[in-house]
């Protein structure tokens, strides 16, 4: 209960806030409230009943002005009614709404922004159960770093994409991993579920398993070839995808070799296990590398305005890399 | 027998909430978001009637017609704009900052 009547104070504030905006108004909501307590007073000594104090519970569930003021104005009736539902039906309406029409809900008014962006809440609990694999919701170090069940939400629609994979690879059960299977001379690749175009996102990527002669972090546009014969540097062979091979840190962009990184001598080597965080800045058309949160130096510049694919390729059999998306690495 | 008053719930709502537990025999799950067929003309109503039913079924904890009233109104929602969903509910735009956010993912 205690946290029910923190949350139907929400829409009490919005009430409260549109109500003082316009001064007569409320004046005249003033006036008006006198008159519909005596009706319903009336009503009772009618029923022949004396008044009887209201029962605690109910002042929680509904706020007092949530009714009356609608049936007496009626041209402000329909203006304010679906903005002032209480928090507990906005989330009970919005549970049976796909994300396409959260968004909408989201920028229809403030009171259900805010209801939505309650990271947290009822709403985004419950389609992060409907939606995440039980084995990703379970693991306690996987999303760990997401601090909110929407970031956790949000990291599964852009995971590994199932259908655009190599087929020597597949998506382990909790979504976030894939899975290199044992078969000789093939480099097999596969790309994030959603590809991004304009601000700034980081990826956390963790090689799982051994990395074998390539293993290519990156990213590809939907055209980059996921799959090749022979144990290929994949990822950065064309035009289309730019790679960091782990194996001997080497960038490779169109075929080309651009150099170690880091650029230092003898950058160190990767170490199976750590997290490498991609960032890929569309506004300024670069992308760069952390390691265990540390700054690498920008690794690709002048990328072109495409919509662009985290991606990886493996050509050790049962390797597995792991990615999770953690949004805009200033908000992360 | 002493009648209960009922603050929150006007005469008219209440005749609603009547007919609707009159029908309602067995309680039966929504599927797939789809509402049978004596719901939905039950709930062609005005909106405000509308929002004073779901209202009055969320203080009454009537369950199953809180389901299919958030259902129904959720169902109206869908595949609109913002811009189709306020002139639907009748809700302001006074905040249109809320606009100026072009990706709520990042």
């Amino acid at each position: 209960m205690a946290e029910n009547d923190g949350e139907t104070i929400v829409p009490d504030e919005q009430c409260n806030l549109t109500a003082s905006t316009p001064m007569k108004s409320s004046g005249l909501e003033q006036v008006e409230s006198p008159k519909e307590r005596k009706t319903s007073m009336v009503e009772c000594d009618d029923e022949g009943n004396p008044s009887s104090g209201t029962p605690d519970e109910s002042p929680k569930q509904l706020t007092p002005h949530s009714i009356p003021p609608r049936r007496r104005r009626s041209p402000r009736r329909p203006e304010v009614s679906a903005s002032r539902l209480p928090l507990k039906v906005l989330n009970q309406i919005f549970q049976y709404l796909p994300l396409k029409d959260l968004r909408s809900a989201m920028l229809t008014c403030h009171s259900w922004n805010n209801a939505l962006s309650m990271e947290d809440s009822d709403i985004w609990q419950y389609l992060l159960g409907k939606k995440l694999p039980e084995a990703a919701v379970s693991d306690p170090f996987l999303l760990a770093e997401l601090g909110s069940a929407k970031k956790k939400l949000r990291a599964w629609y852009f995971a590994w994409n199932t259908s655009d994979i190599s087929r020597n690879n597949y998506i382990r059960t909790n979504g976030f991993t894939v899975h290199r299977q044992p078969v000789a001379q093939s480099t097999d690749g596969v790309r994030g579920k959603r590809g991004i175009s304009k601000g700034v996102h980081a990826f956390d990527i963790t090689w799982d398993g051994p990395l074998g002669t390539v293993a290519v972090v990156g990213i590809a546009t939907k055209h980059a070839a996921l799959h090749c014969v022979g144990y290929v540097a994949l990822l950065g062979s064309d035009d289309q995808s730019w790679g960091w091979n782990l194996v001997d840190n080497v960038l490779m962009h169109n075929g080309a070799q651009l150099g170690v990184y880091p650029k230092m001598n003898n950058p160190p080597k990767y170490e199976v296990g750590d997290k490498i965080r991609l960032i890929i800045d569309c506004d300024t058309h670069v992308a760069y590398f952390e390691r265990n949160s540390e700054f690498l130096g920008i690794a690709f510049n002048h990328i072109p305005p495409l919509r662009l694919y985290p991606a990886v390729c493996a050509v050790y059999g049962n390797t597995e890399v792991t990615m999770v998306y953690v949004g805009s690495p200033q908000m992360g | 027998m002493d009648a209960i008053p009922l603050t929150k719930v006007d005469a008219k709502i209440f005749e609603k909430i009547i007919e609707y537990c009159e029908h309602q025999g067995t309680p039966r799950p929504l599927l797939n978001g789809e509402i049978g067929e004596w719901d939905s003309e039950f709930l062609k109503l005005d909106q405000n009637t509308l929002f004073d039913l779901v209202l009055a079924a969320n203080y009454l904890n009537i369950e199953n017609l809180f389901d299919v009233t958030t259902q129904f109104i959720a169902n109206m929602m869908k595949n609109n704009t913002p811009s189709q969903i306020r002139a639907r509910f009748g809700v302001s735009n006074k905040h249109s900052s809320a606009e100026d956010r072009s990706d709520n993912w990042s």
